[in-house]
């Protein structure tokens, strides 16, 4: 049977050199980051190089989402949420192609699977947030810590807990899109070998084997949808985190 | 997909429209919305006299108004909770919640055992930060439950 976690095996293609004893290799992973930025940028690229008054089926594909991401950082952080408007939406299309690449079977990779990559990009949203909230509102931002109409004698207590609330975010923002996507992946694959095996007992393994299959075929689906809400969660998320940037005060 | 065409983007049609026909851009809705507002702006400036610019407006404007109560008349139909939409926000809202109680405590069991380490006060600051981390924890999910308010703006 094939071992449901083999899916997930960062394997190298090129070795581009040794930085300070350190491999530096271009990996499958890698690969498919590179896939899914030339595809965004193609779809976004291509489908505005005619800008015709009435959009076709690409234009149309592209208008959408951007329109889907505007109105969510509209609808989260305010109009002034805008200007966060390429750094959301960059996020949004790099994660959503990233699940749905992982959905290709026979050869698909889910890049998103590996935590270090949902954390690097949800340590870049948490350090981003400091920097433009400090940047905008200086000492101000750490107005997000203390409430204001809190008791003097509380307060301590207060500001640890919204401390340990705002650290915990990078955790839980990564955690989150990672630990779908493996459990997910490993669910439908598990469940696939069972088709497999039970097909190789002969025919009331084929009769057996009906019930995993249409759960396969379930689950798929599901997965599909899992693929674009957990992009569309971090990129909502992305927008509350961003929000406090821009309003920090209570 | 509600809102499909924003007032921004139509109005930069109508207006690239009424400038030269064909061959208009209505994706520079791109670049940024005041740029792109301003740049018609100018445009209108040098290719139109004042009164046009003041008709031309004025039209957008009742365009927009009547876009908007178009808009809101098809959202009252439909009603909370319908289209797809609001469905997946819904859903998006839910699997939020299963990660956030568990990140708290994971930071708090990190930066107490952290604090153990540096200062051998084990375990004290494991068992009060992780304390602490559960509160942050429930806090977070109270919020983005919406059980008490976001945020006092």
């Amino acid at each position: 049977m094939a071992d449901p976690i083999h899916q997930f095996q960062i394997t190298k293609i090129y070795t581009l050199g040794t930085v300070a004893g350190h491999e530096i290799a271009f990996t499958n992973s890698a690969l498919f980051m590179g896939i899914a930025v030339v595809g965004i940028s193609l779809l976004m690229i291509g489908a505005t190089a005619k800008r015709s008054l009435v959009p076709g089926r690409a234009q149309t594909l592209a208008e959408l989402s951007y329109e889907f991401v505007a109105d969510m950082i509209r609808s989260t952080a305010g109009p002034e949420g805008l200007r966060f408007f390429p750094f959301v939406f960059s996020i949004f299309m790099f994660v959503l192609f990233l699940n749905m690449l992982g959905m290709i079977p026979l050869g698909g990779f889910t890049v998103t699977s590996h935590i270090v990559v949902t954390a690097a990009l949800a340590l870049l949203v948490f350090f981003t947030v400091i920097v433009s909230g400090v940047m905008h509102h200086g000492v101000k931002f750490l107005k997000l810590f203390a409430p204001s109409g809190i008791p003097v004698y509380i307060l301590p207590l207060i500001v640890c807990i919204e401390v340990m609330s705002f650290i915990s975010r990078p955790i839980s923002h990564s955690v989150r899109l990672f630990a779908n996507m493996l459990a997910g992946h490993i669910t439908l694959k598990v469940f696939a070998g069972f088709v497999v095996m039970l097909g190789a007992l002969g025919v009331g393994g084929w009769i057996g084997a009906v019930l995993p299959l249409a759960f396969t075929v379930a689950v798929t689906a599901l997965e599909l949808l899992v693929a674009f809400l957990q992009a569309y969660v971090f990129a909502i998320l992305t927008c509350i985190y961003l929000n406090d940037a821009i309003h920090p005060g209570h | 997909m509600r809102g499909f065409l924003t007032r921004y983007t139509l109005a930069s049609m109508v207006r690239a429209a009424f400038r030269d026909g064909e061959n208009v851009s209505v994706f520079s809705g791109f670049a940024g919305v005041e740029g792109m507002a301003d740049g018609a702006r100018k445009r209108g400036e040098r290719n139109g006299t004042p009164a046009d610019e003041a008709a031309l407006s004025a039209r957008l404007r009742r365009l927009g108004e009547r876009l908007d109560r178009a808009r809101a008349g098809r959202a009252a139909k439909n009603g909370p909770g319908a289209g797809s939409v609001s469905d997946v926000s819904g859903l998006a809202r839910g699997l939020r919640l299963s990660a956030e109680l568990v990140g708290g405590v994971i930071v708090g069991a990190g930066i107490g055992l952290g604090f153990d380490y540096l200062l051998g006060t084990s375990p004290w600051g494991f068992i009060v930060l992780v304390m602490l981390g559960f509160a942050g924890g429930v806090l977070t999910v109270m919020r983005s439950a919406g059980v008490i308010p976001e945020r006092r703006l």
